[in-house]
């Protein structure tokens, strides 16, 4: 991977929460199922700062296997 | 033996201890300004993660946080989201202003723009930022912490000596050892936060309905608004409020001193990969505020829901452990906050009347405006508690407009100090006119947001009327 094509990999990962939170976190706005006990939205959020961590320790590997961060 | 004795010996103690520990950690040391107010660009993973858990997630983490949920349920969903976009942000953005710290010996936020803009007035005007609209939330958290310690000691520790004492530990472990000495006191005080939400108040919801799904099902009965956005509290605020907090997170100035403190890239940037995951212990708050509002107790203020689940939900040595984790949880923010001030205050204010200033001379001047912080901070507290209350509800959405500058600044080389600062003034004005003029939120629009809007546009006018910015390729060699 050239080092434009890294930071756009890197970057699109970042994006990914906040499309999950701005764009698609809306639409859980409902008081039913209850998922795991907690209301939709809830869910949602609280599994997302999971994802969050994830995505970014995805971009943080393809930065690093670039050699972008020396 | 009274029955808070328990709960007193362990506030105190635990206030004894974290002065040791921040004492101990600079006392020895002869600091340059550098050394003082970043830690000398030395810190390791662990003692960067916790001084940015510790001084992101203050009282208002608990008490706020707890509050709300209890007043208005599901809307401090804004607050489990807004962190997650703010790290991803900071993630990318961070890089740029480590790099520009290290390449030009940057110690606080104006630094950062001074060296941008090659303006002294631009970054005396961000340094006034942040100092007007940080001090009064200094109070809050000093009011937050005297609250919280009477609370746990059963009423023993009266909310002023409670604020007294809070304040002078933190002005001695700062004026001692600064910006390390609160990287190992927030390694205590990160991890009691992390054990009272966790071990405590997660277990709320259970010992009270037996399980998070009966809370839930709990509250759909007895306040169905609970469960959903509703308005005004509804999607467009929550969206917009995301947003705006989302993007203005990093414009805090105490944002600065912490990211140019990480010893290299690899680890500033595993931080930020790991800070959603300590976020996560809100859902306990979430959940305990949650809880009082589903048993349909009538509190005074909704700032109380916390610490009024722990008291039903425990015997009430526990209490003290909660006293402790409200120290914690506010001196961790407010000493960073201070040394912040500080830093502004000598390194970008003080050097305004005398440039010729020695590295020496800027520690004391530092040092000296710790303790004129802590003691402005801690007077407001004692004596005008709620007098700045505007000023506070100005806070993010004024910090905010310095997003501009400071993000296009990196890449646009025809921001100047023009742009810049017309910009900030403009959404400064848009911001106020909107909250004390029109009093509400047009299209039910975080008007912080509104006052960005206007800011952009300001900025990017005044971008193209004025001349490219001679700096830009010097700046820019701090990415070369």
């Amino acid at each position: 991977m050239g080092k434009s094509q890294i930071n756009k990999s890197a970057l699109f990962l970042g994006l990914l929460p906040w499309i999950a939170y701005v764009v698609i976190s809306p639409f859980f706005n409902t008081a039913k199922p209850l998922i795991l006990g907690m209301p939709p939205l809830m869910f949602w959020n609280t599994i997302w700062l999971v994802i969050t961590s994830i995505c970014l320790y995805g971009a943080y590997r393809i930065e690093l296997g670039g050699g972008l961060l020396e | 033996m009274s029955s808070a004795a328990v709960p007193v010996a362990i506030i105190l103690g635990w206030v004894i201890l974290s002065l040791v520990i921040g004492v101990l950690a600079g006392i020895k040391r002869k600091f340059t300004l550098e050394g003082y107010l970043v830690s000398g660009r030395s810190l390791g993973l662990i003692f960067l993660y916790v001084l940015m858990a510790g001084e992101i997630y203050s009282a208002y983490a608990f008490l706020g946080t707890g509050g709300w949920a209890y007043s208005y349920g599901m809307p401090i969903m804004y607050a489990i989201g807004y962190g997650a976009l703010a790290y991803a942000f900071g993630y990318f953005y961070a890089k740029y202003v480590w790099k520009v710290g290290k390449y030009f010996k940057c110690v606080t936020q104006a630094d950062y723009f001074h060296v941008r803009y090659n303006s002294r007035a631009l970054a005396a005007l961000v340094a006034l930022i942040g100092i007007v609209f940080n001090v009064p939330y200094l109070q809050l958290q000093l009011q937050g912490l005297g609250y919280i310690v009477n609370v746990g000691s059963l009423n023993t520790i009266s909310i002023k000596a409670g604020i007294v004492i809070g304040m002078v530990i933190m002005m001695i472990y700062v004026y001692t050892s600064g910006l390390r000495g609160i990287s190992w006191t927030n390694l205590l005080q990160a991890s009691l936060m992390f054990i009272v939400a966790w071990a405590i108040l997660f277990a709320v919801p259970f010992k009270q309905f037996g399980g998070v799904g009966n809370l839930f099902k709990t509250l759909i009965q007895v306040k169905p608004d609970h469960v959903v956005l509703h308005p005004p509290l509804g999607i467009a605020w929550y969206v917009s409020t995301l947003i705006l907090c989302g993007l203005g997170f990093f414009m805090y100035p105490q944002m600065y001193p912490s990211i140019y403190s990480a010893r290299d890239l690899k680890i500033l940037k595993k931080n930020y990969t790991l800070l959603p995951l300590y976020s996560l212990f809100m859902i306990p708050v979430i959940l305990a505020g949650l809880t009082v509002a589903a048993m349909g107790i009538k509190l005074g203020a909704p700032d109380e829901a916390v610490l009024k689940a722990v008291e039903v939900s425990y015997s009430s040595w526990v209490l003290g452990i909660v006293g402790a984790g409200g120290f914690a949880a506010a001196a961790s923010t407010a000493s960073a906050i201070i040394l912040t001030l500080a830093g502004l205050l000598s390194k970008n204010l003080y050097t305004i009347i005398k440039p010729t200033a020695s590295d020496k001379e800027l520690v004391l001047a530092s040092r000296i405006s710790v303790i004129l912080f802590g003691v402005t901070a801690m007077v407001l507290a004692l004596f005008a508690p709620g007098r700045l209350v505007a000023l506070l509800l100005l806070a993010y959405s004024g910090i905010t407009q310095m997003f501009p500058a400071a993000v296009l600044g990196i890449f646009w080389k025809r921001m100047n100090k023009y742009s810049a600062g017309a910009g900030m003034i403009a959404g400064l004005i848009t911001v106020t006119i909107i909250k004390f003029g029109l009093k509400r939120n047009p299209l039910g629009i975080h008007f912080g947001l509104w006052g960005l809007l206007v800011n952009f546009i300001v900025t990017i006018i005044v971008a193209y009327a004025t001349k490219p910015d001679e700096n830009f390729e010097k700046f820019r060699e701090a990415f070369a």
